[in-house]
């Protein structure tokens, strides 16, 4: 397939559930053909816990901390960890596009997006590599998760950069496989996450004009919105599923 | 009946739950479709007396047969866990 001409939706802020809720409808008119491959950038206000598909929210999520912190907490369609996506701390991208433009091979396809992740790094001066099956590593510290499905021929993939992140704040909120946060625990996180900022010391608009930047180098792109009939859709998915405890307690 | 978990190969958890004969397969793993994974915990629940080999092959041929792709963890993973959580 010939390479087409990409939306971009630039970097905007919702809630977990409309984020979650967008990706859904986008893919599904990406499905229909009644969408162009899109590229989206987002924040997460308020703050947010995302859990994998196949995750047990009660086991993966401080809702008790969640709550008091008014963080919000939802589980994705794609599988993968737990992330919290700090609204100061985090940006995330999504790619929804029709599932011939990538390799079949799963960990292939996670090469070839996650290497956009690494040239929006390389960008910043920071040396980043893949880490297989869906982290970009830095010395081997995480600094970016990503997370894919396919359904109906489209490809989906999320994934987060890791702007600026406090490991104390982030694991108030998740629960590490510990029976509690000791000193040791945060300083080992320390160890296997690190973040743009503690890296080179930008702010998070460079990180963003990076993540873009790299995303679109060598397509076709316009500067896109969503359409009604996705925003309506996306109200409907995040009311429906997303916002609904039936699925975010389905395991 | 109980439950059993474990760092796999490649650094995804996976978890395996078994009560009352039903089994809950949980983890930060990949699969596509998502909600394959329900048809997996009925193809280990309703073999639950078997081990751990033939739970494997019995998992691998769901997977193959329905065109289930698995991501980070390996029938022989959710085969063995299962076992261990039976047994546990």
């Amino acid at each position: 397939m010939a390479e087409p001409r990409w939306r971009v939706v630039s970097l905007e802020t919702r809630d977990a559930y409309l984020n979650m809720a967008i990706d859904e409808a986008v893919s599904e008119r990406v499905a229909a053909g009644e969408a162009p491959p899109t590229l989206r950038f987002y924040r997460w206000q308020p703050s947010a816990v995302s859990i994998g598909y196949f995750q047990s929210l009660e086991e993966e999520v401080d809702l008790e901390e969640c709550r008091a912190a008014d963080v919000d907490h939802v589980r994705r369609r794609t599988g993968g960890g737990a992330v919290y996506h700090d609204h100061d701390g985090e940006l995330t991208y999504s790619v929804i596009a029709p599932e011939e433009l990538y390799p079949d091979d799963l960990t292939e396809s996670y090469r070839v997006i996650c290497g956009r992740v690494i040239d929006a790094f390389d960008r910043l001066g920071v040396d980043a590599e893949f880490a297989p099956i869906n982290d970009v590593v830095v010395d081997g510290r995480k600094v970016s998760g990503n997370a894919q499905t396919r359904r109906k021929d489209v490809l989906l993939q999320h994934g987060t950069v890791l702007h600026g992140v406090d490991p104390e704040e982030m694991f108030t909120y998740l629960r590490p496989d510990v029976d509690k946060v000791s000193d040791k625990l945060v300083e080992d996180v320390r160890e296997r996450v690190t973040s743009v900022e503690d890296l080179v010391g930008v702010d998070v608009e460079d990180t963003y004009e990076a993540l873009r930047g790299a995303f679109t180098s060598g397509r076709d792109t316009v500067e896109g919105s969503l359409t009604d009939r996705e925003v309506e859709r996306a109200e409907e998915l995040a009311d429906e599923r997303y916002r609904s405890e039936d699925w975010n307690r389905m395991k | 009946m109980g439950e059993a978990s474990r760092k796999v190969e490649g650094g995804k958890m996976v978890k395996v739950e078994v009560v009352d004969g039903d089994v809950e397969v949980t983890g930060d793993f990949f699969m596509h479709p998502e909600q394959a994974v329900e048809s997996v915990e009925d193809v280990v629940a309703e073999r639950l007396d078997s081990d751990a080999r033939d739970l494997e092959d019995a998992v691998a041929h769901y997977l193959e047969s329905e065109d289930v792709e698995m991501l980070g963890v390996a029938p022989r993973d959710i085969a063995e866990l299962a076992v261990e959580a039976r047994d546990g």
